[in-house]
């Protein structure tokens, strides 16, 4: 699999405070990659070290294979987009003013691109308003736009949704899968939002205390916390062979446990069960979401 | 570096801060020749405008530290600094252009002014303006030196402290105080090697003490005294060195008519000394920029 980002054992130290702890992950070409961590995991200083805005104290990442201490990276940022935390506007400038700054930034040739960016961000009719006077959703397409201004592969997004109206979060959901869908970019989106990152990404990173505590597909996540009947059985070779017989998904989690899948009732599992010889010693249903899945794997206690 | 000062002069072109500043050195200009004017018409005649024609590098290092913590600082408080190291600008390039931004910027001001000086002052003073303004495209281009060390202290304090309130703060205390030491400075190297004393003679004319004038005076039979704070051997040495180093020395080098009482205010170690704060200012800056988190 091609990698946009891979980090490797990096680490970030403030003092005796470790925000990073040998933080390794992998963001797939084409992904979202939602990573999800808690208030104070690292998310946003892992960010800041991708965008070069501070440098890491070991570890290494890689950009499109190339190393940060690589003197190339330089020219891999130009292929990168990133907001982080807040947008990076200028606030006594209009929205096209602060596109127009960054162009000249990136040496673009001509401003031809300009209208057609703030068109995809919805800011086309912001006229002279001053930025000053936009909203909080205003500004975060606009530093969205501004991050697209080099016609980035790579977005990173720093809680995006942080703070937007339900209409905001909406409008912001779309443009990132427009972003993702139309121009075919990988996206990391950092939050703790949960709900919101459930409906956007395709791979998942989860972080805590400053180290990776484990990636995942979307595709593996929805395997693990999709809705099934846990049994409890003294045979699960019997439970197999029964279920094989009538076609029920089903996976054998271990020597006497399997969870079922799709609508059964429990009068007929009995039945087919105990027709195959096969002692069913307890069942409960299992329909974990997104953020007992989190829960879980950081330990619970403290809200995400 | 050239896409970071097309992005900084078009921003310098559009802020409101950089033509308030403008604005106001001109109006300072067409003060400064009015009062000018004032003096000349109630009877206090001025041989010349020189006085007043770079009267502007008193406080140049003041507005340019102004102006740099605002400008610059905004790049900290509105987060697009972040713009440029995100897309690969080295921080180097990115302090440099800030440096050569925020020097253009000074010239621009005294560009203003001297716009003033020779429009409003050749209006109201007429030739005095032009009088004895002797070497001056000497005096112009180390007046754009000093600017420069001006601005080399100002984009140090303005890359270095990421907080803007702070920064223009900073920037306007140290440069308040630059220009304290810079004028105690000068003030201890222009001491004449005599008291000034001023003699009515039988003629009624004044005779001054200066060294022209010694030998009128013994003449007279008036006991010269030496000026017990006229600096001379080492500690003059010492003297010039510091104020070669201190940016605001020169600026207030070039304010001043011209050499007094010997002291040549555009000596070679004077340039050097100045040519070299920049350097060993901008050096310093970008080597602690270089390391500092951004946030």
């Amino acid at each position: 699999m091609d990698y946009c980002l891979t980090t490797s054992a990096l680490c970030k130290y403030y003092k005796d405070f470790k925000a990073l702890n040998n933080l390794s992950m992998h963001v797939p070409k084409g992904a979202i990659y939602g990573f999800v961590g808690k208030n104070g995991a690292g998310k946003t200083t892992l960010i800041r070290l991708i965008c070069g805005l501070q440098l890491p104290t070991s570890g290494a990442f890689t950009l499109y294979g190339v190393g940060h201490t690589d003197r190339r990276i330089g020219r891999c940022r130009r292929r990168m987009g990133a907001v982080v935390e807040t947008p990076s506007v200028y606030l006594d400038a209009t929205a096209r003013e602060n596109i127009r700054e960054q162009y000249r930034v990136l040496g673009m040739p001509s401003f031809d691109g300009v209208d057609e960016l703030l068109s995809f961000v919805g800011l086309e009719n912001t006229g002279k308003k001053r930025v000053r006077n936009f909203s909080l959703g205003m500004r975060q397409r606009l530093g969205i736009a501004v991050a697209l201004c080099g016609e980035p592969d790579f977005l990173m997004l720093d809680e995006p949704i942080n703070g937007l109206d339900p209409q905001g979060i909406i409008e912001m959901r779309e443009l990132i899968l427009r972003l993702n869908r139309e121009r075919q970019i990988t996206v990391l989106i950092s939050s703790h939002i949960l709900d919101e990152l459930s409906r956007l990404a395709t791979h998942y990173g989860f972080i805590d205390k400053g180290s990776m505590v484990k990636e995942i597909s979307a595709a593996e996540l929805e395997a693990e916390c999709r809705k099934c009947v846990r049994l409890v059985v003294d045979n699960t070779s019997a439970l197999c062979l029964a279920f094989d017989r009538i076609g029920l998904e089903y996976c054998v989690v271990s020597a006497t446990e399997a969870d079922v899948y799709g609508e059964i009732k429990a009068t007929e599992l009995i039945h087919v069960l105990d027709a195959a010889g096969c002692e069913l010693i307890s069942m409960h249903e299992k329909n974990e979401s997104l953020e007992t899945y989190y829960m879980n794997l950081v330990g619970g206690g403290q809200h995400a | 570096m050239r896409n970071l000062l097309s992005a900084n002069f078009a921003r310098l072109w559009r802020s409101r801060l950089f033509w308030i500043a403008e604005t106001g050195m001109f109006v300072w200009g067409v003060f400064a020749y009015f009062l000018l004017r004032i003096n000349n018409v109630n009877g206090y005649p001025f041989e010349n405008g020189n006085t007043y024609f770079f009267n502007q590098m008193t406080f140049v290092g003041i507005t340019v530290a102004c102006f740099s913590g605002l400008f610059l600082g905004t790049e900290y408080s509105d987060g697009t600094i972040r713009n440029k190291v995100n897309v690969g600008h080295s921080r180097v390039t990115i302090y440099l252009a800030n440096l050569v931004t925020v020097a253009c910027a000074g010239f621009a001001q005294f560009a203003a002014y001297t716009l003033a000086a020779l429009t409003a002052g050749t209006l109201l003073v007429g030739d005095l303006v032009w009088s004895r303004l002797h070497s001056l495209p000497e005096t112009f281009a180390l007046s754009f030196l000093s600017i420069c060390t001006s601005a080399a202290v100002a984009v140090l304090i303005s890359m270095v402290v990421l907080d803007k309130a702070k920064a223009v703060l900073l920037n306007v205390l140290l440069s308040i105080l630059l220009l304290g030491a810079g004028a105690s400075a000068l003030k201890g190297l222009l001491q004449p090697p005599v008291t000034e004393r001023v003699y009515n003679t039988e003629t009624g004319a004044y005779v001054y003490a200066a060294e022209e004038n010694l030998g009128k005076l013994a003449d007279l039979g008036v006991e010269i005294v030496p000026n017990p704070k006229y600096l001379s051997g080492t500690e003059r040495k010492v003297y010039e060195c510091i104020s070669a180093v201190l940016p605001t020395s020169l600026a207030l080098s070039c304010a001043l008519e011209e050499d007094e009482n010997g002291y040549d205010r555009f000596s070679a170690l004077h340039v050097a000394g100045t040519l070299a704060a920049v350097v060993v200012l901008s050096g310093s800056g970008i080597l602690v920029f270089r390391k500092r988190d951004l946030k």
